[in-house]
């Protein structure tokens, strides 16, 4: 009863959600937990309340940069306001005035790269933490979709700070990934909350096209009958503009784009119009749309297939938070998983690089590893995937191997790559075949994460027949235009009433 | 230059050229947007090209600019290469403080910001005024003097200026969004609402004591030497006495970068002194041999003065010219 009233106290809700009372009195009690909770049922407030409770301070591992200051905005506005983040867009002098003070910040969300830092490290390690949080744990394994080799450091980290208390959150993780977080996150005696990914009051639906134009139409005749606030997915940012771009063609108000290649000021501007619901839709690239955090979305439609189905899934949890019934509508062309393809193709070193970096090219001769993965030009997760394998070897820091050590690391390391690639071909199968076969779109994605097929719901998916003109509706239009500018200068400043 | 690169040749050509004002004009332009611009503009006959690189215009292309004299005439009010490096922080500090004051003035103190910029967060929050009715009083002298600012431009930029700021109830739009409003491009909306910004924070600096609000808002930042915030780190160190050796480790600097802010500082603070890099007399020589040449290539220094080092040559001039031949020494 106790945490009830703490939770009225602190949020005003009365009740918690499936999950939350019974990891935090773990937590409380001084047990490692491993929480496996679908999207959008309220993980945050997990650690905040544990926190708040435990009078200590939270380390939360995050992995999208780009999204911690969104979470830092939610805690902010959630009124826990010493909550900081650690990233690359702070410069070395309002990263120095954060650290002078960390013991003022309660929550302090960081990267796993940003801690290898040492400089960074010691000053985190000079205070005391009484949790020991990783987001997105799912990360840390080799068989989730979104392997970060720094995850696997961060046991490490976790010792160095003298074992607080450890959270492992995550949305998705197969039974295999699941063990990997427990054993890689060294978590002994941890208790275990896996609750179903499954999400009731989301209906699922999937619309095959084998024209692109047809689809595009389709994706406009959604958008004038669904009722918002909605979001779309699309695979590039280009698509994302270009849809953008039909809407207002057909007169749709209240749409705007949102992705990574717009200048910041402005991309806040649209999240933030969105959230107050000045917005009724937002097309956006999948890893943008992850710091989205409205509770009242109504529908998702995925424009493209995504590449997996933890990815999909994590995608349409963005709807419904509020629990009343939304729609995710997935419009499947053949075509789309064609640019996954080629991104798995990029993301990761080929042979012909793998073995560049191991000669001794005139380019890269007198150079440490470390630095020749600079000059060899590699993607952003292929360049972190080989340093976290130079290092593990020992090698980062050396300039030279002799034949016999290079041509066994070289031969593990493309034995790696190719399985790593292997896996993610697998995961576009899986996808795709779920997209197109013809059976319970439900019970296809709980099969896939080994979960019993669930009772019959009358708002199941499109397979079992429900129809999508249950989410039709008028658009809630919120209108923020005016006359004069004097007027509303006057407005903002609330001059008319002092006048 | 209108891509805005701060490197030492586009900033002095820009001088040189006396098109300062477009310097930065448009920021993030692909070289390909401006190569077909070019020939747009050839194809259409309002310029040609006279010999290999070099343009001139035509009849036509005169014409055509007489005729958009007016439509055109805010571009007077854009000054690049002085505030480009600012106009953002600018613009943020005013945005920020106006959606942070405009919500406490309405009760709402819980509202969502629309900027993250750390050190904008920390000048808001330090001349925030703390009591309601302190807020009272502050929002009725910015009302004042954001009138007062706004009332001297056309009314249109007004309203875009006015459209772009939050407050409550109100997230400001994107430059999108306000150019399908006004049935204008992009690039016009985004120039037009930085011609008027600067022209905006040029006022307050040259009228403090006017503009009392605003100045303690983005006065901090006006008054600054306009360095890119690179230089002005190292700029900061060399005034705490730290050596050069120490600031090239700690901010893991290359020598020729580092030597780039050198410059750069010597050509935008009038009294930096660049003795501890050449001595009084070579200093003198070189000072001397420019001006009875004029010459604004690195190269001819270079065979005049064979022993110093480029870098040595371009303080001296960044000093003494200010305006020219700071050139690097690629």
């Amino acid at each position: 009863m106790q945490l009830e009233a703490a939770l009225k106290e602190l949020y005003g809700f009365s009740s918690f959600r499936s999950g939350q009372k019974e990891i935090i009195t773990d937590l409380l009690s001084g047990h490692d937990v491993l929480g496996m909770l679908p999207t959008g049922t309220g993980k945050t407030l997990i650690y905040q309340m544990a926190a708040h409770l435990l009078k200590g301070r939270a380390l939360i591992i995050s992995p999208l940069v780009s999204l911690m200051e969104d979470q830092v905005d939610q805690f902010k506005q959630a009124g826990f306001k010493r909550t900081i983040a650690l990233n690359s867009f702070l410069d070395q002098s309002e990263k120095q005035s954060i650290l002078k003070r960390i013991q003022d910040y309660q929550f302090v969300f960081v990267s796993p790269e940003i801690i290898q830092n040492s400089y960074i490290r010691s000053i985190l390690l000079s205070v005391s933490w009484s949790l020991f949080v990783v987001d997105e744990a799912h990360c840390i394994s080799q068989w989730g979709h979104e392997f970060r080799p720094f995850y696997l450091e961060l046991a490490d980290m976790k010792k160095a700070m003298g074992d607080p208390i450890c959270l492992a959150l995550t949305a998705t993780a197969t039974h295999k990934v699941q063990n990997d977080i427990l054993h890689h996150l060294d978590m002994k005696n941890a208790e275990i909350h896996i609750h179903s990914v499954n999400r009731p009051n989301i209906s699922i639906f999937v619309e095959c096209f084998d024209d692109y134009d047809q689809k595009v139409g389709r994706a406009v005749n959604l958008v004038q009958q669904l009722k918002g606030p909605g979001i779309i997915y699309t695979n590039t940012r280009n698509a994302a503009e270009l849809l953008v771009k039909r809407f207002q063609d057909h007169e749709i108000e209240g749409v705007a784009f949102y992705h990574g290649g717009m200048n910041a000021d402005e991309r806040l501007l649209v999240q933030k119009q969105f959230l107050e619901s000045q917005l009724n839709i937002i097309v956006c690239t999948n890893a943008f749309g992850m710091g989205i955090n409205k509770s009242d979305i109504r529908f998702v439609i995925h424009f493209h297939t995504p590449s997996t189905i933890e990815g999909y899934i994590q995608e349409i949890g963005r709807a419904g938070r509020d629990t009343e019934p939304s729609a995710a509508v997935l419009l499947y062309h053949p075509a789309d998983l064609e640019i996954p393809y080629h991104f798995i193709d990029q993301e990761l070193p080929d042979s012909v690089q793998v073995d560049y970096l191991f000669s001794d090219h005139i380019q890269l001769r007198g150079n440490t590893y470390a630095e020749k993965l600079k000059l060899v030009g590699l993607s952003e997760t292929g360049q972190r995937f080989m340093e976290y394998h130079l290092k593990k070897a020992g090698v980062l820091h050396k300039e030279n191997l002799d034949v016999h050590e290079k041509n066994a690391l070289i031969s593990k390391i493309k034995f790696t790559i190719e399985s790593r690639k292997a896996d993610k071909i697998e995961s576009l199968k899986a996808i795709e075949k779920w997209a197109t076969n013809n059976e319970c779109k439900r019970s296809g994605l709980l099969k896939y994460f080994g979960e019993p097929v669930p009772e019959p719901n009358s708002m199941c998916c499109g397979h079992c027949e429900t129809g999508l003109s249950h989410f039709y509706g008028k658009q809630a239009s919120f209108n923020t235009s005016y006359e004069l500018w004097e007027d509303e200068l006057k407005r903002l400043l609330r001059q008319e009433v002092y006048n | 230059m209108l891509t805005g690169k701060k490197t030492a040749q586009s900033l002095s050509d820009s001088q040189w050229f006396g098109i300062e004002r477009y310097y930065a004009a448009f920021k993030g332009m692909a070289h390909d947007t401006f190569t077909e611009s070019i020939e747009s503009l050839i194809n259409e006959e309002y310029m040609k090209e006279s010999e290999d690189h070099v343009y001139t215009l035509t009849e036509k292309g005169e014409q055509l600019l007489v005729r958009e004299n007016d439509r055109l005439s805010f571009l007077n009010h854009l000054n690049g290469l002085k505030y480009a490096s600012i106009e953002s922080t600018c613009w943020q500090a005013i945005t920020l403080y106006v959606q942070a004051l405009s919500n406490a003035l309405y009760g709402h103190f819980n509202y969502s910001p629309v900027v993250r910029d750390f050190s904008v967060i920390q000048k808001v929050k330090s001349v925030f005024p703390k009591s309601e009715s302190e807020r009272k009083i502050q929002a009725e002298k910015l009302y004042r003097e954001l009138s007062r600012v706004l009332l001297e431009h056309d009314n249109q930029i007004a309203d875009l200026f006015v459209k772009k700021l939050s407050g409550y109830n109100r997230i400001g739009s994107t430059f999108e969004q306000l150019s399908r409003i006004k049935g204008m491009s992009q690039e016009e909306t985004v120039l037009r609402f930085r011609a008027m910004l600067h022209a905006f924070i040029h006022k307050i600096a040259s009228e403090k004591m006017n503009f009392p609000m605003l100045h303690s808002l983005i006065g901090s930042f006006t008054e600054a030497p306009a360095l890119t915030r690179s230089a002005s780190l190292t700029f900061k160190m060399l005034n705490n006495n730290k050596p050069l050796e120490e600031i090239m480790i700690v901010r893991n600097l290359k020598l020729s970068t580092l030597e780039d802010h050198l410059v750069e500082i010597a050509r935008e603070v009038q009294d930096f002194p660049i003795t501890p890099y050449i001595s009084d007399t070579e200093f003198l020589k070189v000072k001397e041999y420019y001006s009875k040449t004029n010459e604004t290539k690195l190269r001819p220094f270079k065979d005049a003065f064979p022993h110093l080092s480029y870098f040595q040559i371009r303080l001296v001039l960044a000093k003494e010219g200010g305006k020219h031949a700071t050139g690097s020494s690629a």
